[in-house]
């Protein structure tokens, strides 16, 4: 499925948290060609939106809607937040690479803060095709804690994190990773990510880490969104020292990037 | 000839909508979107001889209406550009223009002697790259620019594109310099040097410190310097920064421009270029032009006679 540019509908703005809002689109074309761990750019033509699109993991889709969950951290997130229903917004999608499929045996996905949205279609996807799921979802205190009865009712076994352990067990979400895990999806802050990475090191746990960064086009053609590569392909000489988030991931085994 | 078609520094478009170097890759992220043959050229993103890493840390940066670029010019090289690039490109029926950059003359005359013996369309200098030996951006000194200038000239009988910086204090140095060195046509404008301060850590936002400054907030900027050069020099431009629609492109060819490139708006909306190409013929008409030659420098004569003391007081 190739790319394209579509004026959406809101239909719908949550208030999923203070401070966090999921917005429902009406997308069809793109409710069936998105993959889980794929993107979309969202932009804005209101008066008073920001000049560049954003991008956004999708959170959930039905057969004609797909969601957004997002923190309101900046000027194009307050807009996107200050969004009602009936706006229009242009989405450009699908975008980036899917989640590569995981090795047989149990699946953990390990989701802190506003890092979740990514992983609960795939945490629907991974159990449809028989695999046993286990979420983890961090985040610093209960009342940042996102999602966590979506994932409960999709996943085999759901485990809270909190870092001042008002809810769930104190701890970051990274440290509750065992070895019972085969396949590791992970996606949040970069502190988080590090320590997933750390963990994975020295395992032969196939461990993917959903990057964030600054984007421009989110479709390969600015160059904007690097991220450094662990192990330069070596034939590109220098040109090889970064990767595009956008395009060769956002989604990389923890061996190939540099955080 | 359609009423499209136009001609600049004796390269032939089949309408005058480019894609500007740096926003554009070399086409393939594009290839899967639309046919890039309907374009009327594509500069391709900078080649130097060896490939350049680019630079570390945040590398874009939004504005109010635009944003800023530290890329740092990545780029996989001239070998990659001859070997895999230029082979897929080439099958377009569209200009092809490649970008030069370079550290030092001789490596901008070595990109441009190869690109000439493979067969491109044209030759682009980017000229804001400072030279290794004195640490002077070729493109904000005269002496420097002649110099650069007349060594490529001497290696291709491509045209020659100069593109200038606007972080000077006016074109008309730099333009001559081009000019009288041999080049066919000038680019204006590259981007505006700029800084962001990110508002949390009190500190720059890019990795790099500076960035470039492209899209709409850069407009006004590059038609005062494509009206400038039209008005003083003989010399075929093609006029970019933040152009976004068809009314835009007509603005710089009523300047002087005798072609556009589509930049930045790119990444808003990928179809971009291919919205102003369709959308250009019924533009023209409702400024009372039939061609796109008729519209080109409408604002120079103007400028000319208000220079010469001529014009209405
Ligand atoms: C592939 C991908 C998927 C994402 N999915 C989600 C999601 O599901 N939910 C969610 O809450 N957030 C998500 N983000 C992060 C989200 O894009 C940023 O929070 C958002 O761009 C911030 O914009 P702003 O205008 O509010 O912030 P500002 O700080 O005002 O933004 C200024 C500029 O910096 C960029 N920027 C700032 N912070 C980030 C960041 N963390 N990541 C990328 N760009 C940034 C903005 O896009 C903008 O260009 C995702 C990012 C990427 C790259
Ligand atoms: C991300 C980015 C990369 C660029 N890379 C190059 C480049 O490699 N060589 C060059 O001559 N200009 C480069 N430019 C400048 C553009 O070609 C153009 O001159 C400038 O952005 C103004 O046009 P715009 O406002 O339509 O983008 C780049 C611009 C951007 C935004
Ligand atoms: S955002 Fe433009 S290349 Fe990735």
């Amino acid at each position: 499925m190739s790319v394209s540019q579509e004026t959406v509908r809101v239909l719908e703005r949550l208030t999923v948290a203070p401070g966090v809002c999921e917005l429902v689109l009406e997308a069809p074309s793109l409710a069936t060609a998105l993959r889980p761990g794929q993107f979309v750019m969202l932009l804005s033509e209101a008066a008073g939106a920001p000049y560049l699109a954003r991008p956004m993991s999708y959170f959930r889709r039905s057969t004609d809607t797909i969601s957004v969950l997002f923190k309101t951290t900046g000027s194009g997130t307050r807009h996107l937040a200050g969004l009602m229903p009936d706006s229009r917004l242009r989405v450009l999608g699908p975008l980036g690479r899917p989640y590569r499929d995981p090795a047989p045996g149990e699946v953990w996905l390990v989701g802190g803060g506003v890092g979740v949205p990514p992983l609960y279609d795939w945490a629907l996807t991974l159990r449809q095709s028989g695999h046993r799921v286990v979420a983890v979802i961090g985040a610093r205190t209960s009342a940042e804690l996102l999602a966590v009865e979506a994932f409960a009712q999709a996943v085999d076994e759901c485990l809270v994190t909190t870092n001042d352990g008002s809810a769930g067990r104190r701890a970051a979400a990274a440290d509750v990773l065992s070895d019972a895990a085969k396949t590791v999806y992970a996606c949040g802050p970069v502190g988080m990510l590090r320590a997933v990475q750390h963990w994975a090191s020295g395992r032969s746990v196939p461990t993917y880490l959903t990057l964030e960064a600054h984007m421009a086009c989110g479709f390969g053609a600015c160059l904007g969104c690097t991220v450094e590569a662990a192990h330069p392909d070596p034939t590109l000489g220098a040109y090889g020292r970064y990767l595009r988030v956008c395009q060769e991931g956002p989604t990389f085994l923890a061996e190939e990037v540099t955080l | 000839m359609s009423a499209q078609a136009v001609s600049v520094g004796g390269l032939s478009l089949k309408n005058p909508v480019l894609v500007a170097s740096g926003t554009f890759g070399y086409g393939r992220e594009f290839a899967p979107l639309f046919d890039l043959s309907r374009l009327g050229g594509i500069m391709v993103k900078g080649v130097s001889v060896t490939p350049w890493a680019g630079n570390a840390g945040v590398r874009v940066a939004e504005t109010e209406s635009g944003m800023l670029n530290a890329i740092g010019l990545q780029n996989p090289g001239l070998q990659h550009f001859l070997d895999v690039d230029w082979p897929w490109l080439r099958r377009f029926d569209t200009a092809v223009v490649v970008n030069v950059v370079g550290h030092s003359v001789a490596e901008y005359v070595a990109v441009t002697e190869a690109v000439t013996a493979a067969g491109v369309g044209a030759v682009e200098l980017n000229v804001s790259c400072p030279n290794i030996a004195d640490g002077l951006v070729f493109g904000t000194d005269e002496r420097a620019l002649f110099g650069l200038v007349s060594a490529v000239r001497k290696v291709t009988a491509l045209p020659l594109i100069v593109k200038l910086s606007p972080n000077t204090s006016g074109p008309l140095p730099y333009a001559r310099a081009a000019v009288e060195a041999g080049a066919d046509a000038l680019s204006l404008i590259n981007t505006v040097l700029g800084v962001a301060i990110d508002r949390n850590s009190g500190q720059t936002v890019l990795g790099n410190r500076t960035g470039g400054l492209s899209g709409p907030a850069i407009r006004p900027i590059a038609l005062r310097f494509v009206l400038e050069v039209a008005a003083a020099l003989p010399v075929d431009l093609i006029g970019m920064g933040g152009i976004a629609t068809a009314q835009d492109a007509v603005s710089f060819l009523q300047a002087g421009a005798g072609a556009v490139a589509v930049g930045t708006a790119l990444f808003r909306d990928p179809w971009t270029a291919l919205r102003i190409i369709d959308e250009l013929p019924a533009a023209l008409s409702t400024a009372g032009y039939q061609t796109v030659d008729e519209a080109v420098g409408r604002a120079v004569r103007q400028e000319r006679e208000r220079r010469d003391g001529r014009g209405r007081s």
